[in-house]
């Protein structure tokens, strides 16, 4: 249970990560702030994804590689090995609506983990899963504003200001979005807390072609108050719209996935 | 079986599963992978006598693909036992010796008093599989239960919750035959195969999710007695709620009639620690407090799922949770709540560098006999693990 608490919540947030991905549709005309948001959240719905990536955890003084791969079929379906290292390889978590699956290779058992799971601080990050969920909600929860552009990474960007709607249950008090203007890749993201404070950074960088979408393949998350703490997520490979049946989620097929 | 033919069956076995074969296919369809353990333990026992004892573990577990969809796998356990422990568990290397199952694949190669080398195949399968069906034979893991903890419908295989160092948990030589639904849910049978007919275990069981619970309903013979459970995951607002219940009824004079129930909650406290509560009811247990001991993992006899605790009314009660990343603390509780018993197992496990982890389990049974609480049996573990 202690290695699930930690990994389980990994593969929610790759769901939303390769949500934030989406946003490489080329959109004629100069955009909104809400059709960017708006655009990013129609890609997530119905497509398939399929990934090999690597997280890494950064502190001053140690760093931990995880090596996985990823399926996933909307919002509903997920299914998420662990490659590497060899503690935890072959251990497989299995998302389908809000139920959740753990395969333990070791006892050869499938546990059904309890959904507040999910609520976990995630790899020592002071990012929630959930947080990183309701990143998918961008568009019901927010309101947006587009404050001009500006250059990240070498390339030109909307700045769009998002701040939370009265009614909305969100963490945070706002969020900073720079959103390239030629390939709406998210090149970089501010968290601020509701006393408008940084609390966490993510940048996009190696920009490739993966999966016929030019995709960031790295991005890094930063706290703002911890010197030397990072957590790295880099695709080895990326596939999109690649049919999958939903048979592919299910717990049958948790043993087998490779 | 008689121990000379061992080496044959062995070798006949590893044959028929991995083909003898060498090319370049078969290097892609072979995988192999396993840990190194170093156990020091310190005990000490109600009279405050201590002992020390040491083991070295290693694991490897074999896996090869074959054509048509089968698998092989081999799982291999090597133990070397040193330590003042071996002088007073006399016979401990002939215990670890037998082995239960059809075939006898246990060997204790050194068998001394001042230290046992041993060896065990506690899987040997060969697997074939496709859309619908899901067939496998040999010695194997045949996982019934939905429960944490403690499963009574686990009728193939009892979990001592004490014996932590024995991670994989021992294995049954059966036959296992799975039919998958093309609206979810499976049909299971199973037959475990014994040297005496009349330890023999075959059933039926069948799963199926509704409305976001798991649930298995089984039936079947128990060694001489018929077997009926059910048991179900599911979950109620952010908690996982779990349980298990099987009714066994005696077919024979010299069996007893048993019901044990298990129900758990399990929930993650916001940003806070992993908490577990169980529950047993075991209609057979007795009021004998020393039958406590039968918990711990050098007791090396194996727990009956009938028996799956010594006494009536039991507790399980867990909490712990990462502190770092690196580190994990937790804290588990049984209480043998009408017999005055308490086994507790707190646990730090911190991970030195990436596959290689520390972990330090304290064991402690204290009974109340004469309005007094005292040590029944206690120790603590050090532990070092080289996964590859």
């Amino acid at each position: 249970m202690k290695t699930s608490t930690r990994i389980v919540l990994i593969f929610v947030v790759l769901l939303a990560f390769i949500g934030i991905q989406s946003f490489t549709t080329r959109v004629q005309d100069e955009p909104t702030a809400e059709q960017v948001i708006k655009k990013a959240q129609d890609k997530m719905q119905g497509t398939t994804t399929k990934a090999e990536m690597k997280i890494s955890i950064i502190r001053p003084k140690w760093s931990r590689t995880m090596q996985l791969k990823t399926w996933s079929k909307g919002t509903t379906y997920g299914m998420t090995l662990i490659t590497a290292p060899a503690r935890d390889k072959g251990t497989v978590f299995l998302k389908r609506g809000n139920e959740v699956w753990n395969w333990v290779p070791t006892v050869e058992r499938i546990i059904k983990l309890p959904p507040s799971m999910m609520g976990q601080s995630w790899m020592g990050t002071d990012l929630t899963n959930d947080d990183l969920v309701k990143e998918s909600s961008m568009e019901k929860d927010f309101t947006h504003t587009l404050n001009g552009k500006e250059t990240v990474g070498g390339r030109t960007c909307y700045k769009i200001t998002s701040i939370p709607k009265e009614d909305a249950a969100v963490v945070w008090g706002k969020v900073i979005s720079w959103i390239d203007t030629k390939d709406y890749l998210q090149m970089k993201t501010e968290f601020y807390d509701e006393d408008e404070e940084l609390v966490n950074t993510f940048t996009a960088s190696g920009i490739k072609v993966m999966g016929g979408k030019t995709v960031a393949s790295l991005v890094e998350i930063v706290p703002a108050d911890k010197t030397g703490h990072k957590t790295k997520m880099e695709y080895i490979s990326l596939t999109f719209n690649e049919s999958i049946d939903d048979s592919f989620f299910t717990t049958q097929n948790m043993k087998k996935v490779k | 079986m008689s121990g000379s033919n061992r080496p044959a069956v062995l070798f006949l076995l590893v044959w028929l599963i991995f083909g003898g074969t060498a090319s370049a296919q078969f290097k892609e369809n072979f995988t192999y992978r396993g840990y190194f353990k170093d156990l020091r333990a310190v005990s000490i026992d109600a009279n405050g006598n201590t002992l020390q004892q040491n083991l070295f573990h290693h694991r490897i577990n074999f896996r090869y693909s074959m054509k048509h969809n089968f698998v092989g796998g081999l799982e291999l356990r090597n133990r070397a036992f040193y330590g003042e422990f071996l002088k007073y568990a006399k016979g401990y290397g002939d215990q670890l010796e037998y082995d239960p199952g059809l075939v006898d694949l246990s060997w204790s190669w050194i068998n001394n008093p001042a230290f046992i080398a041993h060896t065990a195949i506690d899987r040997v399968w060969l697997n074939w599989s496709n859309d619908k069906w899901d067939v496998r034979l040999g010695r194997q893991r045949i996982n019934w239960g939905q429960n944490l903890v403690w499963n009574p419908n686990d009728l193939f295989n009892v979990l001592n919750y004490a014996d932590f160092d024995y991670e994989e948990r021992p294995g049954s030589d059966a036959v296992k035959v799975e039919r998958y639904f093309k609206k979810g849910g499976s049909l299971q049978m199973a037959y475990k195969f014994t040297e005496k007919p009349e330890d023999r275990v075959m059933a039926l069981m069948y799963r199926f999710n509704k409305k976001n619970y798991d649930f298995q309903i089984l039936a079947g013979q128990y060694q001489q007695d018929v077997a009926a459970g059910v048991g179900w995951a599911g979950n109620i607002k952010g908690a996982g709620f779990k349980g298990e219940a099987t009714w066994f009824e005696p077919m024979t004079d010299s069996s007893e009639q048993a019901f044990l129930t298990s129900a758990t909650i399990d929930i993650v406290l916001d940003k806070g620690p992993y908490i577990m509560i169980s529950g047993l009811f075991n209609t057979l247990g007795t009021s004998d407090l020393s039958k406590l001991l039968q918990l711990t993992p050098t007791a090396g006899g194996r727990l009956d799922v009938k028996r799956l605790m010594p006494n009536k009314y039991s507790v399980f009660v867990n909490g712990g949770g990462a502190i770092s990343p690196l580190l994990n603390a937790n804290l588990a509780a049984i209480g043998a709540i009408d017999i005055g018993g308490i086994f507790l197992m707190p646990s730090i496990d911190y991970s030195l560098k990436t596959n290689l982890d520390l972990s330090l389990v304290g064991q402690s049974f204290v009974g109340q006999a004469d309005n007094k609480w005292q040590n029944l049996s206690s120790a603590v573990f050090l532990r070092i693990k080289w996964s590859y």
